[in-house]
């Protein structure tokens, strides 16, 4: 006698232990590196992309985010552990939020980056925060010797608005509004949708 | 080549003094330590499939390291190439196959196991002068003044291969630039790391610091 069984009660037995394994995997993704710090990151960043409010000041210019396109959810509870979607507004759609809510936090995603009349459009992943196909605003020099360091520079710029974002968060995720105000906050705007 | 012309795609790291300071004098001393690490070609009539070194970023063969080619303005610039070579196992088979038919016309019987096995180590020894290696560059670059290093690949294995060689030539540490990394700078405490139950679902106790 195995327990519960279903009316193949060798499948069910055998879903079982694929089911518990994929958790252990997702459980062992999520906190390998502090992989949840960066979801968490990538979360609060499209939370906070609703604003027009700048997510932080580089210099003295406003850094604002803008998600766009494909974006991927995941998360170590539950039957999904992993979940897509793709379109312009995917990611501030109702199906996304209500994964959201559901404990799946974003994972990659594609967003634009802009500081003052620079603009980067960028996919950054939780695990790493690796610059992915990232898009560098168009060149002004035409020297090829010179359009090589312009397009170093325009990446280490890109380099440290991911940076800017990240100690952005840091910095609002160690005050005590955090568990007070933000996660409150943000889980309302995550079952608005519910 | 990802750093002169299209989308970027590169892995973050800051560079960290491991045991002694941060290289100085880098023109005089880069190239030669690049030099110590250089690309070597396979060598097609040894057993080796693989062979990985830096290079310069102009020129895929490039190993002289000259302070004008690894320089541009804060930043150096090189590249590490990994060369393999690999005999397809279905052109080996089908030389075998021949061999084999061959065989059987001369001798008028099929080949024994180690006249075999002889054949297909010389018909892949034959082979390997034959085949390209395939090349593969994947581009650094790390600015002198913030000590920002960038490698520029999208394979996670190739950017860990390429870490390793950097921080063993010149005996640093490249810390990825991920939240944990830069909460360290911050000076955060690690308890105030722990993931938010709220968002996460997962509790504070189970994480491992």
């Amino acid at each position: 006698m195995r327990g519960d069984v279903g009316v193949d009660g060798q499948a069910t037995e055998e879903e079982k232990d694929v089911a518990a394994l994929e958790a252990d995997k997702a459980r062992e993704q999520l906190l390998r590196g502090r992989t949840y710090l960066g979801r968490e990151l990538l979360t609060w960043m499209l939370w906070r992309s609703e604003s027009t409010e700048p997510l932080f000041e580089h210099g003295e210019t406003p850094v604002h985010v803008h998600f766009a396109g494909r974006i991927t959810l995941k998360g170590a509870l539950g039957e999904v552990t992993e979940l897509s979607a793709k379109g312009t507004l995917a990611p501030y759609s109702d199906q996304v939020k209500r994964a959201l809510a559901a404990g799946l936090l974003v994972h990659n995603a594609r967003l634009n980056l802009t500081a003052g009349e620079r603009s980067f459009e960028v996919s950054l992943d939780a695990e790493h925060l690796d610059v992915k196909a990232a898009k560098l605003p168009e060149l002004m020099t035409e020297e090829e010797d010179d359009r090589e360091q312009e397009r170093l520079s325009l990446s280490d710029l890109l380099g440290d608005l991911v940076d800017g974002c990240i100690r952005a968060f840091l910095a609002a995720r160690v005050t005590k509004s955090w568990n007070k105000q933000t996660v409150p906050a943000m889980r309302a705007w995550m079952e608005e949708a519910a | 080549m990802p750093l002169t012309r299209g989308a970027v795609t590169f892995s973050r790291f800051r560079m960290i003094a491991d045991a002694k300071e941060l290289p100085q004098d880098l023109s005089r001393t880069l190239g030669r330590a690049l030099r110590t690490r250089a690309f070597e070609p396979i060598d097609r009539t040894g057993e080796e499939e693989r062979s990985a070194g830096f290079v310069e970023l102009d020129t895929e063969d490039g190993v002289q390291f000259a302070a004008g080619s690894l320089f541009r303005g804060d930043h150096v610039v090189v590249g590490y190439r990994v060369d393999t070579l690999k005999v397809p196992a279905s052109q080996l088979k089908v030389e075998l196959q021949k061999w084999i038919t061959h065989f059987e016309q001369e001798n008028a019987r099929p080949p024994a196991k180690a006249e075999k096995s002889n054949a297909r180590s010389e018909l892949r020894d034959m082979l390997r002068k034959r085949v390209e290696p395939s090349m593969k560059i994947h581009e650094l670059s790390w600015n002198v003044k913030t000590h920002q290093v960038s490698i520029w690949a999208s394979n996670r294995k190739a950017v860990e291969e390429v870490q390793l060689a950097l921080e063993t030539l010149l005996g640093v540490k490249l810390e990825a630039r991920v939240p944990a990394a830069l909460a360290l700078e911050a000076g955060i405490p690690e308890t105030a790391l722990a993931p938010t139950p709220e968002l996460v679902g997962v509790e504070k106790a189970e994480v491992n610091p």
